[in-house]
């Protein structure tokens, strides 16, 4: 989904013939995206605000599985925010989501043996996302039955993230009885 | 506290790389069997020495040293151990250069890890990860002096920390690999950069500071990000993380900020920068957003002729945009307009200039008393330990009455680069506003905020400007 419309709102000419400039970019809900800066002398501001356009839409795109992934860890309801994407497909959601459990698992994996007790507690941080997810991949995570265990998680998870080509879902064994 | 030498080609075995002093002297007397051949040996998995690094033990690695992982690889640093890049002919002195991480497969998470309430230090060393790259972990805390962070991850960059991570980075150097990658922290993060840059020569990252996260803070002085496109890029951030920039070079053109009309934003701070066109006026000493209330710019376009000086030093005038959230009498843009050192052991007296500007649509609507008004934080003549707030906003509200204009002023503006008078089109919106004359003990700082609480974005701007009268 595309920005609809950009236009310039304001445009100061300085003193020293830069112009400090403020685009406004609307989107295909209506959000209006502000841009300031200031352009320097003989620059197409014009060509510069379209060029901006592409960068946008793909920093939409980004952010707003950040976006959705940060608010279901902080308790908002997944389902809700699910079928509210506007940038977004509920598969892409999803691969986001495994790639960001991957990474945090491999994260705790590369920790002493000795923080074990508080790796947990950053499982218990990371991944409540999954627990309250629902969709075709995260529900056959949940189908297979209780997570409780670390090690079946991860297994789990990484047979899950098969074919997710961004991220290595490659476990590191950097502490004794984990994969 | 022992001591761990490291160099490629390095064959120690058991502790024959550890000693339980500083050595001194070249690598090359130490020998090869007297250093291990990588910091994966010792933190990395590895389990070379016999004896596990601790807690405040150090590692020296040699400025020529260059490691690649091939793999994914944590590096676990003990409590306050230090690794350093030390002089390969003078291993007793810091020297940069020494290289670790991986660069080759393109697959591999390289992991600076420590525990909570510990802190991990890396000097002079040249950090590599050919995917996504971690430093630090929850409630933890990382310093890093001079080397470089490089990651060659097309969509992330160097992410600082897990939740509640202390970051305090000086003269590091930031090598982006694609144009999606930044400096990126989590929530409730904090990291510090003195000095420090981008590297040139790859892609142009689009943003250099990136946070989606919640109570995220960056404190950035003296910063060179003039090769970045921009300096952030937020949307649907409602988490409002704060940006607190001083002394930084930007690039020419470079995105200052951004804002969302319908998402609270960050507060974002920058203070005193040039950009790369070059010319004795390429230097601004601000660009401000205040949450989704509107930004305020250092601006040229329109000024006061004979106006106002600002800590006695340079003539400045703010251009403050709100935004439709702003909300009259209790939500307003604030912008921090001056810091000054005045005598107040005479009375002072701090007035505002407006100007309403619009060369379009004629002059707006003069602001009224509930829609801009000033703040000014001092020091009290008999509690000197607590400030206090004078404010010209009203000090009571009838929520249904209008509010009076503000005072008019016959003040000249002049505009653009030509410096023309501003005349009629400005006659009946420019306004002064003057705070009750202020005393206090003796020289103390004082600070002005300017709060406009109206959006005047279909009628123009509001420039403010300065004037502080000691007599």
């Amino acid at each position: 989904m595309p920005v609809v419309s950009s236009t310039i709102e304001l445009q100061r000419l300085q003193r020293n013939g830069a112009t400090f400039v403020r685009e406004a970019h609307t989107d295909h809900v209506g959000k209006v995206r502000k841009v300031a800066y200031r352009a320097p002398v003989g620059a197409d501001i014009n060509a510069t605000m379209l060029a901006r356009v592409p960068s946008l839409e793909a920093s939409n795109k980004s952010n707003e599985l950040r976006t959705v992934y940060q608010r279901v860890v902080n308790g908002s309801d997944w389902a809700t925010l699910r079928d509210s994407l506007a940038w977004n497909t509920v598969d892409e959601l999803e691969t986001f989501v495994l790639q960001r459990t991957a990474n945090r698992l491999r994260r705790i994996d590369g920790i002493l043996e000795n923080s074990i007790i508080q790796n947990e507690t950053h499982e218990v941080i990371a991944f409540p996302i999954l627990f309250q997810s629902s969709g075709p991949r995260i529900n056959t995570l949940l189908a297979l039955g209780s997570v409780n265990d670390a090690n079946t998680f991860k297994q789990r998870v990484q047979a899950l993230a098969v074919g997710i080509t961004e991220f290595d879902i490659e476990f590191m064994p950097t502490y004794e009885g984990v994969d | 506290m022992a001591f761990y030498y490291v160099k490629s080609g390095g064959t120690a075995t058991g502790d024959a790389g550890r000693a339980a002093s500083a050595r001194t002297g070249s690598f090359a007397t130490m020998g090869a069997s007297a250093y291990y051949a990588s910091m994966v040996d010792i933190i990395g998995g590895g389990a070379v020495p016999t004896t596990a690094a601790a807690a405040g033990d150090t590692i020296c690695v040699s400025d020529l040293h260059s490691h690649d992982t091939i793999a994914s690889t944590s590096y676990v640093f003990p409590d306050k151990l230090k690794a350093l890049s030390v002089d390969d002919a003078n291993a007793e002195n810091l020297k940069a250069g020494a290289s670790e991480g991986s660069s080759s497969t393109g697959s591999d998470t390289i992991n600076l890890d420590n525990s909570a309430a510990e802190t991990l230090v890396s000097h002079g060393i040249f950090w590599r990860a050919d995917s996504v790259f971690n430093v630090g972990s929850i409630d933890g805390m990382s310093v890093l002096e001079l080397g470089e962070l490089k990651t060659t991850h097309t969509t992330k960059g160097v992410t600082f920390g897990e939740i509640g991570q202390v970051t305090i980075l000086r003269d590091v150097r930031f090598k982006p690999s694609a144009t999606g990658t930044g400096i990126e922290i989590n929530d409730g993060a904090t990291i510090e950069l003195r000095g420090g840059s981008i590297d040139t020569g790859g892609p142009v990252p689009t943003s250099i500071f990136q946070t989606q996260s919640r109570g995220a803070h960056y404190y950035v002085r003296c910063f060179d990000a003039s090769y970045a496109g921009g300096l952030y890029d937020l949307d649907d951030n409602t988490d409002g993380p704060s940006y607190d920039l001083a002394r930084l070079k930007v690039g020419s053109g470079a995105q200052l900020s951004e804002q969302h009309t319908a998402d609270i934003g960050p507060r974002f701070d920058l203070w005193g920068y040039g950009e790369t066109t070059g010319g004795p006026d390429d230097y601004w000493a601000f660009h401000s957003r205040y949450f989704n209330f509107g930004t305020t710019d250092h601006d040229t376009s329109i000024y006061r002729d004979g106006g106002a000086n600002v800590d006695g030093k340079q003539k400045l005038t703010a251009l403050m945009s709100a935004t439709d959230q702003v909300i009259p009498f209790h939500a307003p843009l604030r912008f921090k307009l001056a810091e000054l050192l005045l005598d107040l052991t005479a009375s002072v007296t701090i007035t505002v200039e407006l100007a309403q500007w619009d060369d379009t649509a004629g002059a707006p609507t003069r602001l009224k008393q509930d829609e801009f008004w000033l703040e000014i934080e001092r020091p009290d003549a008999t509690d000197l330990g607590l400030g206090v707030i004078d404010t010209t906003r009203p000090a009571t509200y009838d929520i249904s009455a209008t509010q009076s204009d503000l005072t008019t002023s016959t003040v000249v503006w002049k505009k653009g680069s030509d410096d023309s008078t501003i005349t009629a089109d400005i006659t009946k919106s420019k306004a002064a506003h003057t705070l009750p004359t202020i005393t206090g003990a003796d020289k103390s700082h004082v600070t002005v905020w300017a709060c406009l609480a109206k959006d005047l974005s279909a009628v123009g701007d509001v420039n403010v400007d300065l004037e502080v009268d000691e007599t």
